[in-house]
């Protein structure tokens, strides 16, 4: 059997080379993401020891523990005075906790065994060093924990602050520079927002070393105070005397005294044990270091490992791509082994060792593909880490190749080359040994009508489309998930019933639409002799087009019915006056349209059915032409009619209900209207609209109306809010109202970060498909040498033999656009209608043609690009040498 | 249709002079080509014999513009090959020469039909319909034409290539070894066939052949032995054919 074994892994070669790869690639993957994962893994752990470094114990304030035990204290007559007196009503983390967090920590410092006690504080602020701005978390310098300092010193002043030296690079400042910390973080976008009380100017002291960490500041006590009177405080840290933490039972009763401590402080609060999280007591936890490192990590492994399966999955579509590829491969491999499988059998090979043999040579693959597949992972891994390293977290670890990878990626690799060798050894098993002494025939196609699969297939898909509809219509993920899962597998099991008349029909065409061309006509007569092959090839690459376009179509349909429904809450993109528009958004590209509304500031007074209610109010006159940059239509009057929201007039408490139908009167310049009302919410804040020709009476300016802008689909969330920074600038009592335009560029970028997310993750699956395809083609020049030379030898030119195997390749590519698109947009709308339960919103589909027109592109240069090699080989045949072969 | 018939003699359909051909390099080298130089007359029936590794084979490539001469002169007609590029040889190939091979004569995706008319739609010339149908009825492939090749038995696959050879009216048909695969029945079928193109179509036909009883139809059999001719015998019978081929072989 090894014989046979080796036997065929030398004739198999080169065609094996492409089944290797797959198995390379989903294996990489695999060892990629564990590699990485593990990594994120230790920088954390990294992190978190650093965090904790210096302190034996660490007495932690979990916000969502409850509240601090001095503030569950209502005996005025408690141990520390102080304690009861201050707690009263105090249960947030005020200046008032802070305050009693400060006394706990000088209690316990006092404590036999304990060295010194820290309360470390925390809280948030804007940084700016010049023009350069960046937000930081702030915390007490923790004495106990020692830094490596890159330059200057640890703070020492209540006006110094440390900062790590990748912030220190991003705010451009150095040791001995000043920045200035803005603790209203609201300010971030404007310049004329966050007042002067909220800004205190530092030194940079020094800068910490980027081994340590990133993104925290760090500052005396009462340098932080100087910023925020009530930072929140997050633990206190305490060192012990002595060798005690050396010593397993002292650091035991240490946590224990301290515990008690605190339970004193809290009038006998009762001290729990948490096992390896440590001791709990009236809302704090006493800690090691030990179980600190511990606990931070737990949690975090939890949410890495959810992200780690989420990817996982995508692995798992490489597999799937992969497992076909192999399995093709095989079942072509044996087809062309046909006669020395059969002389193998005739000279008395069992059916069993020719099974072993085969399965032993995908064995033989496996391994070899994982073993490529996990350097190539590790390699790619570590590739990342260096960037994440330099682009993000400069303490990232470079990842290192982790148990779990070197055991899931072969293991992975070699099961599932195994077990796509199966089908293709039960076939060489079949192989009779009359075979061998058989002359060389006139191939038969397969003919048999494949049944059992047209009936299943056609099940499991209408089950699944019915499914994934229902899922979709009733807002439901599961059905919809589970339903598209079933209805993709039934379309992969009638791919075989389905794709090849429909290469065959679109080859056939291609021969009308080029008067007879005896290629492609030659082309759609050929996928009759081997359906199979040129279902699974298209299979292929059906997977990746349809997992690509169900994403890209389902973003933009979250897209375009998001924009719906913020198009409901905002009609106007952006509304400002005339001349802060003029002056502001003259210039700006991002503005797609714009309307001038021509407006009088009014009086107006509301009658109706148990209203009464007025304020001023801006009027405009709205013809369809001046409200052409809305973003509705029907933001037209009628004549006798005002367009109102429920916010229109300011101090006004109506509902909808009462407002709709009401009258209203509009005063100005000593002449009045009378309107009656239709409810149109979404309008600018402040503003009604009317018929030009009602409103003459009031007296109506360019310069008292609006301008509307409309903006551009595809404006980034900093480009909205420049404009508003200008918009603001250009006229303070402007009040620019941009939400509309801020919603929808924020959910936009959010998704296209989404997406981009998931097509880089996919793109494993989709270069397998390719080599899939390269290898399928391969295969069919090999089989069809006899042909192309027998072909070439009745005249066919060389350039109409190569084209024999691209527009194959070309037509797969166009069978699995037409499948993989409609069904991706099927998938992609009932995906995000699951997803979405927006009271009353249509989830309506959005087709981004410019995407899917890539797609397209993609898949047939794809194709064609496949195709190459095996071109170029079919028309080098030689007429004479194919034909005596 | 018996127009060259007339003067057969002196029309040379295909000329080749001092041919050689090497495959392989040192101890493992063999020339298939010494040296050769033959003329073949048009309208007439030729036969190459020879044992294995006489180089027949290769002389029918050569000659038919499949394969290249290392040195050495080829013409068909009055198109002198040797000059001629890839593109070239080709064209000449789909229009001026027809063939027939042992086995895998038709492409198997398509029916006989489209097989007959494959060369003229390579060509993209009009088929002459009279002409395809008189053939077509003259083969008996009338009820067969829709089938594909795997539908067909051994005789009727070579028929069907007889008949694409035919119905191009080419310069030349070449015919390698057409009965190699058939039982002896069929084999002298189509070697009538091959008879019958040259007596009432006037077409020249160059078979390669070992079967001593083939190669007696001919009008002419060339006998090959190590790259040389060995010799050129007119209308032989069996026997004379038979006992020339012993002295090549010995």
């Amino acid at each position: 059997m090894r014989h046979i074994t080796l036997a065929n892994l030398r004739t198999g070669g080169g065609r094996l080379i492409a089944a290797g790869i797959a198995v390379m690639v989903s294996v990489a993957f695999i060892t990629a993401v564990l590699a990485l994962s593990q990594s994120f893994n230790d920088a954390m752990r990294k992190q978190a020891e650093a965090d904790a470094a210096g302190a034996q114990l660490i007495v932690g304030y979990d916000s969502s523990a409850g509240a601090p035990p001095e503030a569950s204290s209502d005996d005025p007559n408690a141990h520390d005075s102080a304690t009861g007196s201050d707690s009263a009503g105090s249960d947030s983390a005020g200046s008032a906790s802070a305050e009693l967090s400060t006394k706990l920590a000088k209690r316990l410092g006092r404590l036999d065994g304990v060295e010194s006690a820290q309360l470390i504080e925390t809280t948030y602020a804007q940084a700016q060093a010049g023009s350069a701005k960046s937000a930081l978390g702030l915390s007490t310098y923790p004495t106990s924990r020692s830094m490596t300092m890159d330059a200057g010193t640890t703070p020492a002043g209540k006006d110094q602050i440390a900062l790590y030296a990748s912030d220190a690079k991003t705010l451009g400042a150095s040791a001995g520079d000043r920045i200035e910390l803005d603790s209203d973080l609201g300010a971030m976008g404007g310049d004329s927002a966050g007042s002067a009380d909220t800004k205190k100017d530092y030194t940079v002291s020094g800068v910490i070393s980027d081994g340590e960490g990133y993104g925290t500041a760090y500052l005396t006590s009462a340098g932080l105070n100087r910023i925020d009177a009530g930072a929140s405080p997050d633990s206190i840290r305490l060192t012990l005397s002595g060798n005690q933490a050396e010593d397993p039972a002292a650091l035991t009763a240490a946590q224990q005294r301290v515990a008690h401590a605190i339970a004193d402080t809290a009038h006998g609060a009762a001290v729990e044990d948490e096992g390896d999280k440590g001791l709990a007591v009236a809302g704090l936890s006493v800690q090691t270091n030990d179980q600190l490192v511990g606990q931070k990590m737990e949690s975090l492994t939890g949410s890495s490992n959810a992200l780690v399966s989420i990817v996982l999955a995508f692995a798992a579509i490489a597999i799937i791509v992969a497992a076909l590829v192999i399995s093709n491969t095989f079942q072509v491999l044996v087809a062309s082994r046909t006669r020395s499988l059969a002389l193998m059998r005739a000279i008395g090979a069992t059916r069993g060792q020719i099974r072993a043999a085969t399965l032993a040579e995908g064995l033989v693959l496996g391994v070899l593909g994982s073993i490529a597949g996990l350097l190539l992972g590790w390699a790619g891994a570590a590739g990342l880490g260096l960037a994440a390293q330099k682009l993000w977290l400069p303490s990232f670890p470079v990842p290192g190749l982790p148990w779990t990878a070197l055991i899931a990626g072969p293991a992975v690799g070699i099961v599932v080359t195994v077990l796509a060798c199966i089908v293709p050894a039960r076939k060489a098993t079949r192989v009779s040994p009359i075979q061998a002494l058989a002359p060389l025939d006139v191939p038969a196609p397969d003919r048999r009508f494949p049944w059992v699969r047209a009936i299943l297939g056609g099940l499991m898909t209408a089950a699944g489309l019915a499914l994934t509809l229902t899922g979709a219509l009733l807002h439901s993920l599961l059905p919809a998930f589970g339903g598209g899962v079933l209805a993709f597998f039934g379309v992969l099991v009638l791919s075989r019933v389905i794709v090849p008349p429909l290469i065959e029909g679109c080859g056939r065409l291609l021969e009308k639409l080029t008067g007879g061309s005896p290629t492609a006509g030659l082309v759609a007569r050929s996928v009759r002799m081997a359906p199979r092959r040129a279902a699974s090839t298209t299979t292929a690459l059906l997977i990746g087009v349809t997992l690509v376009a169900t994403m890209v179509v389902g973003a933009q349909t979250l897209k375009t019915t998001l924009s719906t429904e913020l198009v409901q809450r905002n009609a106007v993109d952006a509304a400002a006056t005339p001349d802060a528009a003029k002056r502001a958004a003259g210039d700006s590209d991002i503005v797609a349209a714009r309307s001038e509304l021509a407006g009088a500031s009014a009086k107006a007074a509301l009658s109706g059915e148990g209203t009464d209610a007025s304020g001023t109010t801006t009027v405009l006159g709205a013809t369809r032409d001046s409200t052409s940059a809305a973003r509705r239509g029907n933001l037209v009057p009628e004549r006798g009619e005002v367009l109102a929201s429920t916010s229109a007039i300011p101090d006004a408490e109506v509902d909808e209900g009462e407002l709709e139908g009401a009258r209203i009167t509009l005063r100005a310049h000593g002449e009045s209207v009378l309107l009656r009302v239709r409810v149109e919410q979404g309008l600018p804040n402040g503003t009604v609209l009317a018929d030009p020709a009602d409103i003459a009476p009031l007296d109506p300016t360019q310069g008292n109306g609006q301008t509307w802008l409309r903006i551009a689909d595809d404006a980034s969330p900093s480009q909205v809010s420049q404009l508003a920074t200008d918009l603001q600038a250009a006229h303070p009592a402007a009040e620019p109202d941009l939400s509309g335009a801020m919603q929808r560029a924020s959910y936009g970028q959010i998704i296209d970060i989404m997406l981009t997310i998931v097509l880089v993750l996919l793109a494993a699956s989709v270069v397998i498909a390719i080599v899939g395809v390269g290898n399928t083609l391969s295969m069919s020049v090999f089989e069809r040498t006899r042909e192309a030379a027998l072909l070439r030898a009745m005249g066919m030119s060389r350039g109409s033999v190569g084209a024999l195997i691209t527009i194959e390749a070309v037509l797969m590519g166009v069978v699995a656009l037409v499948l993989g698109l409609a069904l991706g947009a099927f998938f992609g709308w009932a995906g995000t209608s699951a997803l979405l339960d927006l009271d009353g919103v249509t989830v309506v589909i959005g087709l981004p043609w410019l995407q899917l027109a890539a797609i397209v592109a993609a898949a047939l240069a794809a194709a064609a690009l496949a195709s190459a090699l095996p071109a170029r080989r079919i028309s080098r045949i030689v007429p004479a040498e194919g034909l005596t072969r | 249709m018996t127009a060259t018939a007339h003067n057969p003699a002196y029309t040379a359909a295909a000329q080749a002079r001092d041919l050689v051909k090497t495959y392989g390099a040192g101890e493992a080298a063999v020339r298939p080509l010494n040296g050769l130089s033959i003329d073949i007359e048009a309208a007439r029936f030729t036969a190459i014999m020879g044992p294995s590794g006489s180089g027949k084979s290769t002389l029918m490539h050569v000659l038919a513009g499949l394969d290249v001469p290392d040195s050495g002169r080829v013409s068909i007609g009055r198109r002198d090959l040797t000059s001629l590029s890839e593109k070239q040889l080709t064209r000449v190939r789909r229009e001026h020469v027809g063939f027939i091979f042992q086995a895998f004569n038709l492409v198997p995706a398509m029916t006989a039909e489209e097989n007959i008319l494959l060369p003229s739609k390579l060509a993209k010339k009009t088929v002459d319909r009279a002409f395809h149908d008189r053939i077509v009825e003259l083969l008996g492939l009338r009820p067969r034409l829709h089938h594909r090749p795997f539908e067909l038995s051994g005789g009727q696959q070579q028929r069907v290539a007889v008949a694409r050879a035919l119905v191009t009216r080419p310069d030349i048909i070449f015919a390698d070894e057409p009965t190699g695969n058939l039982d002896s029945a069929t084999g002298t079928e189509v070697l009538d066939l091959l008879r019958a193109a040259v007596d009432e179509f006037g077409q020249t036909v160059v078979m390669v052949t070992h079967d001593v009883s083939a190669a007696a139809r001919a009008d002419r059999v060339v006998l090959l032995a190590d790259g040389r001719i060995a010799g050129d015998l007119i209308r032989p019978d069996v026997q004379t054919l038979s006992r020339a081929m012993l002295e090549v072989t010995r």
